[in-house]
């Protein structure tokens, strides 16, 4: 497993089964950097609900996947980026249980305890970008 | 990989009354939505009064997914069977927890066998062969020990990995 610092893949989510394809990469990268099969499971899923919103809210748009490297642990970064309908009030979609689609909310709150970092960038009518980490 | 995906039928079974649906594919929502309707029409159609849901082969399983098998469970008490979730990971049940899902009261088990346990009363029970003659044991030890500690040590491993 030898130099994996520039590794790095990007997904087009355009369809629903994308959704998992997204899942799927990102469980392979976890593994890569060395992550528990919890740790896998659980960036899987955040990819997974990342990759979701994009589809439902967006109707398409793409997620990228990288591992990091810093001189104490690896770590797995995750952009996912639309140029939807972006998100109007960030407070409350940072609720939990908030949703403005007939789903069950953009899972946001979740993707954050899911990771360690959580960033977002959004602008309505322009775009969403969500910018998550996670170190081994 | 995408191939496996795509696989739209997941093999299901019926033991002692009991629809015995093992999922060993990654889900996304049509696959979901097909196991939901696979499931309630056998239910119906065969007068089922229980249903293991195994998702010991799941990896990835979103607020979305997890939502829709546990609806799934749901729906089939209204059809007067009892649904159990079994084979839940280690990792699956951490993301759901993060995500703050809440399971509402489906029965869940650890694995497929004590998930039919769990639903003894409601199916039939397990046939037991009355005047099976147990066999004597002849097990070379030294070979039962080696393989013990072999399966022991590669689920280390694989956490460590």
């Amino acid at each position: 497993m030898a130099r994996m610092k520039n590794k790095k893949k990007r997904l087009e989510i355009s369809e629903e089964i994308n959704i998992v394809e997204a899942a799927s990469e990102a469980m392979i990268f976890a593994q890569i950097a060395g992550f528990t099969r919890v740790g896998q499971h659980m960036v899987a899923t955040a990819v997974s609900e990342l990759a979701r919103n994009i589809y439902l809210y967006a109707m398409k748009g793409e997620v990228t996947i990288r591992v990091l490297e810093r001189e104490t642990n690896k770590g797995i970064e995750i952009v996912a980026e639309d140029n939807g309908p972006g998100i109007a009030d960030i407070g409350a979609a940072m609720k939990d249980h908030f949703s403005t689609s007939d789903s069950l909310g953009l899972g946001l709150p979740g993707v954050k305890r899911l990771m360690d970092e959580f960033g977002i960038d959004t602008k309505p009518g322009v775009g969403t970008k969500i910018t998550v980490r996670k170190w081994v | 990989m995408e191939e496996e995906i795509t696989l739209s039928k997941v093999g299901m079974h019926v033991t002692r009354d009991c629809l015995v649906v093992p999922i060993q594919v990654e889900l996304h929502d049509e696959l979901v939505t097909q196991i939901q309707e696979d499931i309630l029409r056998r239910v119906k159609g065969e007068r089922l009064k229980g249903v293991v849901i195994d998702l010991s082969g799941v990896a990835i399983l979103d607020s979305v997914l997890a939502r829709g098998v546990f609806d799934t469970a749901q729906m089939t008490s209204l059809l007067g069977a009892r649904t159990v979730i079994t084979g839940l990971s280690a990792g699956v049940v951490a993301s759901l927890i993060d995500l703050d899902f809440e399971p509402g009261n489906v029965p869940i088990a650890l694995t497929l066998d004590e998930g039919l346990q769990t639903l003894e009363p409601y199916v039939k029970p397990k046939e037991e062969p009355e005047e099976a003659e147990e066999p004597e044991k002849e097990i070379d030890q030294d070979e039962k020990d080696e393989t013990d500690e072999d399966e022991e040590l590669e689920g280390y491993g694989k956490d460590e990995e």
